[in-house]
């Protein structure tokens, strides 16, 4: 232990002499930061307190997210279904290694899914992967998905974060090891300091370009931001709109903003008085206006307007909706509802999630004019999950990224286990059962684009913008591509000299 | 004066257990609990009732106290939540490496302050000691963010003299600690000798009016060996108490300094707990916090005490 200490020490000392003093002989070491100090060593991405940050580099998928929003092969290389798409047939791809040497094969994609779905491990993707009712191996190299029910879009489900593949051997002690298939090996792992990663040379996709990247635990924002500018780390995951002048016109840095598909917004409980009745609700999102929202919660090029629709600007089946703010509509749909007088109504809200408080205040005064009253309960961060979230009758929300079949799943459908709204429409259930079976990818986008439509009108979620993420990348670093942190190709991140 | 020690050292330990007891009850107090807190989001069900009985939280809070009592009794302050790691082996490292921050702060700034306020207070009221003193006045009012941020942009930013912030793990060597210390020491150390400054200054004139002193310069003794052998000594004895308290009042200051810095000692970790509200691992910090706040206030007046026979045999004889 000692000399593995010093070791590290060694490394850390010539880290810093390399910043001092001569550039050396350069291996591109790509730095960055994470705030995930809780010291969650879980290097199990099939575990819900894994770290994912920390697991990022060193696992694939069977398939991820092109930059179109179509699902691109990772460890699979085809996959085609039968004629009523219950059945998936995957071909896995040939040569693929574990970082300790070992073939990824059937074996493993089919205990990766019992994982999954396995109660002990309580997973959070057990429910949407309910639909998997048996993956069977039919060869080394073929894996067999058998459905409860049909579904022409299952590979977009495939592309889940979370869904990462792991060795059938290496039961119980993944989440020290890391043991993945990905482009980089962990070498060594300091929690709450430097995490280090090296190329993994067997890479079924090639060599990755970067030698080395290095993840260090900066809980502090303004410290991160601060190591940032000090020319410490070479990428800054996500900064206000108000940070974005500290970097942008300097030479040494790189500003580029792009959607994340996170969203943030309310749901109001629909079998609470008021907003069992549906006018309520609508009246509220008639009354708001979301492009000043957008601007005054999140700042310029800090997000873009959503039509209550949780469903990513990036994704394929995001529905065009348009939804001006209308204070005489909102006035009227009230008054037919019987609210002449206008309507007192609560919100909960915290200062644990950033703009969560200042979305109900712009809310608050955004509305007032339509006769809604809005009363702001301001909750403790402690507890704000387990005594706010789906307790109280209106309270602040956010969601990450999820294909659009999942996410309304997840969040809207009738039985879901996160149904914030607890909507019950079968309206709405059927529209998503429908566009689940529907073979052409064009009946599917119309299934959806009626989903979503329903949510705006009909539905108790408010959703006033999805948010952009401000990546700050230091000069020469290149190949993060314009997707999401989810779906990067950290093999073909590049750092250049200098 | 062994009773009074004996009486000092009882004192000391009922603060701390004022202390415990007092964030035990309030940590209970919060709505939620520690798992609900671990958890976040996924604090529903079964995950959540499978957690609570795993830290035996279905319990009482009265038992659970006396547990921990118990246990803490003997040198064990129980598992962290969050960290999968016991509660001691967390602390162990980061107070070695606060204490390292320490005595870096502490040997910048003791002797300088102690330095400039003998000279502000031999100098009263002339350019040298108008400057000192008001500098002191101003670094005295900033918070430490703002020393550290602005030190940060001068030296890191701008300069690029110095590394920004600490870029290194709880189990560094010291070595690897010790290269980015220079930063968050000064920070540390600036806002302590700006009060052992002032108050050294103005023991040093108060010194300087005695009888005694008078009496030294009518007789003749040089200057320099006046202040060496009187005014020094002298001067000292409400400083050392200051100085006792200033090093206590600074485990107040290494939280936010070392959350600006990155600096991955018991400040840092503080302020981590409670952000993923790692209880057992707040009420442990609390604990050894409260540990040597207690012991330094305590070493402080001993110190006094000893330094003083005035003192020492009026409260021998009372």
């Amino acid at each position: 232990m000692k000399i593995l200490h010093h070791a590290i020490g060694l490394t850390a000392l010539a880290t810093i002499g390399i910043m001092s003093s001569l550039p050396a002989q350069a291996e591109a070491i790509f730095r960055f930061a994470t705030e995930d100090a809780s010291g969650k060593a879980n290097l199990d991405p099939l575990d819900p307190t894994y770290s994912y940050w920390l697991t990022q580099p060193i696992f694939n998928r069977l398939l991820r997210l092109d930059a179109d929003g179509k699902p691109e092969g990772e460890l699979s290389t085809e996959w085609t279904a039968n004629a009523d798409s219950s059945v998936w047939t995957f071909t896995l791809r040939d040569g693929v290694k574990f970082h300790d040497g070992t073939d990824f094969n059937s074996d493993d994609v089919v205990w990766s899914f019992k994982r999954i779905q396995d109660p002990e491990t309580q997973n959070q993707l057990a429910a949407p992967l309910s639909i998997i009712k048996e993956v069977r191996k039919v060869d080394d190299h073929t894996v067999e998905f058998h459905l409860t029910s049909n579904f022409a879009d299952f590979p977009l489900l495939l592309t889940d974060f979370r869904l990462k593949m792991v060795s059938a051997d290496s039961e119980g002690n993944v989440h020290d090891t890391g043991n993945g298939t990905g482009p980089f090996r962990i070498v060594s792992k300091e929690i709450d300091g430097t995490t280090t990663y090296e190329r993994f040379a067997e890479y079924w996709g090639g060599p990755a370009k970067l030698d080395k990247i290095e993840i260090i635990t900066i809980p502090d924002a303004q410290a991160r931001v601060q190591a940032m500018q000090a020319g410490q780390i070479d990428w800054l995951a996500g900064i206000t709109p108000q940070e974005i002048p500290l970097f942008a016109g300097n030479d040494a840095f790189q500003v580029i903003p792009s959607s994340s598909g996170d969203w943030k917004g309310i749901s109001f409980d629909s079998r609470v008085a008021p907003f069992d009745n549906p006018a309520v609700v609508k009246a509220i999102k008639m009354a708001v206006d979301r492009e000043a929202m957008v601007k005054l919660v999140l700042g310029e090029n800090g997000g873009s307007v959503s039509c209550d629709t949780p469903v990513a600007p990036t994704d394929q089946y995001r529905a065009e909706m348009t939804c001006p703010q209308d204070i005489e509509g909102a006035k009227k749909v009230l008054a037919d509802a019987g609210f002449a007088d206008g309507i007192d109504i609560d919100i909960s809200t915290s200062d644990m999630v950033p703009n969560w408080v200042p979305i109900a205040e712009v809310l608050q005064q955004q509305v007032a004019p339509a006769g809604i009253r809005v009363n702001i309960a301001m909750e403790p961060a402690d507890g704000y999950w387990s005594d706010v979230w789906m307790k109280k009758s209106a309270f602040l929300t956010w969601w990450s990224i999820r294909p659009a079949d999942q996410v309304l799943n997840e969040l809207l459908r009738s039985t879901a286990e996160s149904n914030e709204t607890q909507w019950n429409n079968p309206a709405f259930d059927a529209l998503l059962d429908q566009a689940r079976v529907a073979p052409t990818f064009d009946e599917r986008k119309a299934f959806y684009t009626q989903a979503q439509q329903m949510i705006h009108d009909e539905g108790n979620l408010f959703i006033p913008f999805h948010i952009n993420t401000i990546r700050v990348l230091a000069k020469g670093v290149d190949g993060l591509g314009t997707l999401n942190d989810i779906n990067l190709k950290w093999e073909a991140i590049s750092k250049a000299d200098g | 004066m062994v009773r009074l020690l004996i009486n000092r050292v009882m004192l000391a330990a009922i603060t701390v257990a004022i202390v415990v007891t007092v964030v035990f009850f309030s940590v209970e107090a919060l709505p939620g609990d520690a798992c609900t807190a671990y958890l976040g989001r996924q604090a529903q069900g079964e995950r959540l009732t499978t957690c609570q009985q795993d830290f035996g939280l279905d319990r009482p809070a009265v038992v659970r106290f006396g547990e921990w009592v118990a246990n803490a009794a003997q040198g064990d302050l129980g598992q962290s939540m969050a960290r999968q790691k016991s509660v001691n082996e967390l602390i162990g490292y980061r107070l070695r490496n606060t204490a390292v921050l320490g005595v870096a702060a502490c040997l910048i700034g003791i002797p300088l302050a102690l330095l400039l306020g003998v000279f502000a207070g031999l100098r009263r009221d002339r350019w040298f000691d108008v400057s000192a003193s008001s500098v002191a006045i101003v670094l005295m009012t900033l918070p430490e963010f703002v020393t550290g941020t602005v030190l940060l942009v001068i030296f890191a930013i701008e300069l690029k003299w110095l590394p920004g912030i600490v870029i290194a793990s709880a189990t560094s060597p010291i070595s690897v600690l010790l290269s980015g210390i220079a930063l968050p020491a000064l920070v540390l150390s600036s806002i302590m000798a700006a009060h052992i400054l002032r108050m050294m200054r103005s023991s040093v004139i108060d010194v300087m009016a005695t009888d005694y002193i008078r009496m030294a310069e009518l007789k003749g003794v040089p200057f320099g060996q006046m202040v060496r052998r009187h005014v020094i000594p002298n001067a000292l004895i409400p400083s050392i108490n200051l100085i006792a308290l200033t090093i206590a009042w600074m485990l107040g200051g290494v939280v936010i300094t070392e959350t600006v810095f990155n600096y991955p000692g018991i400040g840092r970790l503080t302020a981590d707990a409670i952000g993923d509200r790692d209880l057992p691992l707040v009420q442990g910090i609390a604990l050894v916090l409260a540990a040597i706040y207690v012991g330094l206030n305590l070493a402080a007046d001993v110190l006094t005490l000893a330094m003083n026979p005035r003192l020492r045999t009026a409260i021998g004889r009372s």
